[in-house]
C-alpha cells in the first residue's frame, strides 16, 4: 500500500560532493516539498540535532492571495537553513529555483521531527516553481531510481507502511 | 360607361385619401411657427436625396402614426412642404425688408428693444436671413460664419456635383423600404421562424456608428445653410432629432404583434429579438472620427471597444464643427449600395436541477482535460457534467447548458446517500415548457445511460435556487465515511474517547494538492463528531460529521503536520486514508414546488362529489334554475 508521498509525489533528490543529500518530491501540480534524504549524514549517521534555524528573513516569509505573492525568490544554492549537531553543523539548501512558502517552524523547536520523519513531518520547506515550470526544475536532479542505484548501502523504501490490503472496502 | 365612371370616381376618391392624409400632416407645417422654421430646412435635405421619414425625423416631430404611414402619404408631404417654400421666402423677404427700412430711418435704440422683445421669434428669423444674405450686418450677431453658404447644395469646399443616389444618406435605405411588402414579408418571415417558447417579447434596433456620424453632419449642414439660432441652435441634435432606431420600432413594433401575434413588453421581457444593420460601404466611417480625437488617449482600447457606436458617440462630442467641415463631410457623402440586416434571438434562461450520485472513482464533476497528464494521470477524464448535459440539450433545443452544484468532491471520492445537489442553467432554450413526466423521462434517460453516475428529483428549479446551492456549500455540515490505515495497532477501546467528541475545532493549512489553486491560509474548521468502527488493529472505519469547508483527508493524514490536530495526532500515531465517500449533503434541495403543492391542496379539496354536493344544494333552493344548462 502506497502512502500519501509515494501516491501523489515524484521524488527527486540533489546533493554535494560531501554526500550531503537532500530530496526535492513534486506534487502533480508542481508544489515542491524540500526536506533532509536518507543519504546525508544527519540520517545515514543517525546524529543528534542540538539546534537549527532558518533565520529571520525566511521564517518572517509572507504570501498572499492566489497567485502567492511576496514570497522569497530562491534558487538552489540559496541556504535554505543551517542545522547543528554535537560535532558539526550542516547547510541545508533549497535545492530548485522558485518561490518559498512557507518553511517549517515547528522543527525549530522540535529538531528530532527532521530527523525521525524527514519525508512527512519533517520537512523543511515549500517551494513554488514559477509558473509554467513546474517540469523544468526538476530535470536537473537525481531520480528515485538512479539515486538508490548510486547508493547500494543505503535502504530502497519499497512500501513504508506496511501491511497489504485484504479487504474490499466498497459496498 | 358606368363602370368606368364608377371607376373613375373611385380612382379619385382613392387618391384624396392619400390628399387628406398629406393635408393633415401638413396643416401643422403651415399654421405652427416652430415648424414653418423647418420647411426649407426639410426642402434642402430632401434635395440632397434624404428619405422623407428621416426628413421628418429631422423635425423632432414624435409623431407614431406619422412615420407608420404608407410611403405615398410622406412623399406627398414633403412634396407639399416644397410648394409652400415661395410662400414662406416671400415672408421672410417682407420682413427683412421692414427691418432694413427701420435701420436706414435709424429708429432710437428703445424703440428697437420694444420691438425685439414683442417680436422676438421673427428678430431671430431675421438675424437668420441677414446672416444668409448679408455678411455685411453683423451688430448683434453671435454667430461667424466664414463664407457665404448658399453657394450650392454639394458639399462645402467640393468643386465635383453632387452624384444622385436612391438610397438616403442619413438613414443608409433603412427606414426607406422599412414600411414595403418587399421588406416586411421576408422579415416576418424570418422572426416567424425562430421557434422559441415566450410570453412577452422586446425590440433591440442596432444601427452602424455611420448613421451617428452621418446625423451629426446633416445636423451641421442645416446650421450652415439656415444658421445657428431658431430651429437649429442646439449643437448637439440628438436632443432635437429623433432616433432612428426609435423609428424603426415604431414602425416594425406593431406589425409584429398584429402580424405574428406576440405580446410587447418594454422591459425584462423574457424573449428579444435583436435586428442588427449593417452597411459596408459606410463602415470605415468612424475612423475620421476616432483619428481626429486628440483629447483621448484610446490606443490601449481593444478593437471592438474603439469601433463600438457608444465609443464613436462619445467621441464625436470632441470633435468641432470645422472639423467637419475642413473635411468635406458637410453634408455628407451620398451611398450607392444598400443596406442588410442580421437577425438573432434571445430567450431569458431557465433553470433545472437535482441531485446527483456518483459511484465510481476516477470522474470529475467538470469537465478536465489536464495539462500534463502521464501514466498517474490519463489523457481524458469523465465528468459529471458530460453525463447530464449532452442528453438534456436536444430537449430544451439551446444555446448553452451552464452546470453548477453546491460543492464538488474529488475525482476519487464517491457521492452516495442522496446525492449532491446540482442545478442547470439552460440558456436561449426554444421550449421550456415540460410536464413532470417529461421531466421524469429525462431523469430516466440520463439514468440508463451510464451506471456511474444517477441524478434524482429532476425538476424546473427557480432562478435564485442557485442561492440555496451556495449556501449550502459553505454553511451546511457534510456527512462523510472513510477508510483510515494506522501504524500503529490499536485495541477497540482505545477507540471510546470518540464518543465524546463534539465540535472539535481544528486548524488546517491549505493542503499542497490544492495550493496550486488557492491561497496559502490557516482555516479553523469544526470536526463535529466522529463514529468509529474498528476492523482490525491497523484498520477503522469512520463516519465524520464535519463544518462546510473541512479537507477531510488531510484531516486524516494530517499533510504533513499542516492540519492540526489530525486524526493520527489524536491517536497517537501516523494514519493514513484509503478511500472516502461522501454520505450526505444536509441541505433540503430542490424545494417542493410551494405552488406545485398549494395546487394539489386544492383540488383535493375540490374534490368531484363535493362539487357535486353543491350543485344538488343549489337545484335544491332554486328549482327554476334547474332548467338551465351550465
Amino acid at each position: 500500500m502506497r502512502s500519501v508521498v509515494e501516491r501523489y509525489y515524484e521524488e527527486y533528490f540533489f546533493t554535494n560532493d560531501g554526500g550531503e543529500d537532500q530530496f526535492v518530491n513534486q506534487h502533480s501540480n508542481g508544489m515542491c516539498v524540500v526536506g533532509v534524504a536518507p543519504g546525508h549524514p544527519l540520517l545515514k549517521d543517525k546524529k543528534t540535532v542540538t539546534g537549527m534555524y532558518y533565520g529571520t528573513a525566511k521564517l518572517r516569509n509572507k504570501v498572499a492571495g492566489k497567485s502567492k505573492k511576496g514570497g522569497m525568490w530562491v534558487e538552489p544554492e540559496t541556504t535554505l537553513c543551517v542545522v547543528g549537531t554535537n560535532d558539526s553543523r550542516y547547510i541545508l539548501k533549497c535545492g530548485i529555483k522558485g518561490e518559498l512558502l512557507e518553511v517549517n517552524a515547528k522543527i525549530q523547536d522540535k529538531p528530532s521531527l527532521m530527523t525521525d520523519y524527514p519525508r512527512t513531518e519533517g520537512f523543511l520547506a515549500l517551494i513554488m516553481p514559477r509558473r509554467g515550470q513546474e517540469a523544468l526544475v526538476t530535470k536537473n536532479l537525481i531520480t528515485f531510481e538512479e539515486y538508490y542505484e548510486d547508493r547500494p548501502y543505503l535502504v530502497k523504501p519499497t512500501k513504508l507502511y506496511g501491511a497489504e490490503l485484504e479487504i474490499d472496502f466498497d459496498e | 360607361m358606368s363602370s368606368s365612371q364608377t371607376e373613375l370616381t373611385d380612382a379619385t376618391t382613392e387618391e384624396s385619401a392619400v390628399e387628406k392624409k398629406v393635408k393633415y400632416y401638413l396643416t401643422p407645417f403651415t399654421e405652427k411657427l416652430k415648424l414653418r422654421n423647418h420647411v426649407k430646412g426639410c426642402v434642402a435635405l430632401s434635395d440632397l436625396g434624404v428619405c422623407p421619414r428621416c426628413v421628418i425625423r429631422f423635425t423632432n416631430q414624435k409623431s407614431l402614426p406619422l412615420y407608420q404611414e404608407k410611403e405615398e402619404v410622406l412623399n406627398g408631404i414633403i412634396e407639399g412642404m416644397r410648394k409652400l417654400v415661395p410662400e414662406i421666402q416671400e415672408e421672410e423677404n417682407k420682413r427683412k425688408g421692414r427691418k432694413e427700412k427701420k435701420e436706414k430711418e435709424g429708429k432710437k435704440d428703445s424703440d428697437v428693444q420694444m420691438e425685439d422683445t414683442s417680436t422676438k421669434k421673427d428678430d431671430n428669423k431675421d438675424n437668420n436671413n441677414n446672416n444668409n444674405n448679408d455678411n455685411n450686418n453683423n451688430n448683434n450677431n453671435n454667430n461667424n460664419n466664414t463664407s457665404s453658404p448658399e453657394q450650392s447644395d454639394g458639399g462645402e469646399g467640393s468643386s465635383t456635383p453632387r452624384q444622385k443616389s436612391i438610397y438616403c444618406p442619413a438613414c443608409l435605405g433603412i427606414l426607406q423600404d422599412i414600411g414595403t411588402p418587399a421588406f416586411l414579408d421576408k422579415f416576418m418571415e424570418n422572426v416567424r421562424q425562430n421557434g422559441f417558447e415566450f410570453a412577452k417579447y422586446s425590440l433591440n434596433v442596432a444601427v452602424p456608428s455611420s448613421i451617428l456620424i452621418r446625423q451629426q453632419e446633416i445636423w451641421y449642414y442645416l446650421r450652415r445653410k439656415f444658421g445657428k439660432g431658431g430651429v437649429y441652435h442646439k449643437s448637439a441634435p440628438t436632443e432635437c432629432i429623433i432616433d432612428i432606431k426609435e423609428v424603426a420600432k415604431w414602425i416594425i413594433g406593431p406589425l409584429i404583434v398584429k402580424k405574428l401575434g406576440y405580446q410587447y413588453k418594454s422591459l425584462n421581457s423574457d424573449f428579444k429579438i435583436h435586428i442588427t444593420y449593417h452597411h459596408p460601404e459606410t463602415a470605415q466611417e468612424y475612423l475620421f472620427v476616432l483619428k481626429n480625437d486628440r483629447k483621448r488617449k484610446r490606443n490601449q482600447d481593444a478593437d471592438e471597444i474603439r469601433d463600438s457606436v457608444s465609443n464613436v458617440f462619445k467621441t464625436l462630442r470632441f470633435l468641432t464643427e470645422d472639423d467637419f467641415i475642413a473635411a468635406g463631410k458637410v453634408p455628407p457623402a451620398p451611398i450607392f449600395t444598400p443596406y442588410s440586416y442580421k437577425l438573432s434571438f434571445e430567450r431569458e434562461p431557465i433553470f433545472i436541477g437535482g441531485r446527483y450520485n456518483k459511484y465510481a472513482r476516477n470522474i470529475s464533476q467538470s469537465p478536465w482535460a489536464p495539462r500534463h497528464f502521464s501514466t498517474r494521470v490519463p489523457r481524458k477524464i469523465l465528468s459529471v457534467e458530460e453525463m447530464i448535459t449532452p442528453i438534456l440539450k436536444p430537449y430544451f433545443n439551446c444555446s448553452d447548458m451552464i452546470f453548477s452544484a453546491s460543492g464538488r468532491e474529488d475525482i476519487d471520492v464517491r457521492m452516495l446517500g442522496d446525492g449532491r445537489p446540482f442545478l442547470i442553467e439552460v440558456r436561449n432554450p426554444r421550449r421550456v415548457k415540460f410536464s413532470p413526466e417529461e421531466y421524469k423521462k429525462m431523469q430516466d434517460e440520463i439514468n440508463q445511460s451510464t451506471s456511474l453516475i444517477q441524478i434524482r428529483s429532476f425538476q424546473r428549479v427557480g432562478r435564485n435556487d442557485v442561492l440555496l446551492l451556495k449556501d449550502a456549500e459553505e454553511n451546511k455540515k457534510k456527512h462523510y465515511r472513510c477508510i483510515v490505515w494506522l501504524e500503529k495497532p490499536i485495541k477497540p477501546e482505545d477507540l471510546d474517547f470518540l464518543k465524546e467528541l463534539k465540535d472539535m475545532k481544528i486548524e488546517q493549512k491549505t493542503p499542497v494538492r490544492v495550493l496550486h489553486r488557492r491561497s496559502l491560509a490557516t482555516r479553523v474548521r469544526l470536526v463535529h463528531s466522529i463514529k468509529a468502527e474498528y476492523i482490525n488493529s491497523n484498520f477503522l472505519r469512520l463516519d465524520l460529521i464535519t463544518q462546510a469547508g473541512t479537507y477531510v483527508k488531510e484531516f486524516i493524514h494530517g499533510d504533513f503536520g499542516r492540519t492540526s490536530p489530525n486524526f493520527g495526532s489524536m491517536m497517537n500515531t501516523k494514519a493514513d486514508i484509503l478511500q472516502l465517500d461522501v454520505m450526505k449533503i444536509d441541505v433540503e434541495f430542490p424545494l417542493p414546488d410551494t405552488r406545485q403543492v398549494r395546487k394539489d391542496i386544492r383540488e383535493h379539496k375540490m374534490k368531484k362529489d363535493h362539487i357535486q354536493a353543491k350543485k344538488e344544494d343549489y337545484l335544491k333552493r332554486a328549482p327554476e334554475y334547474a332548467k338551465e344548462e351550465y
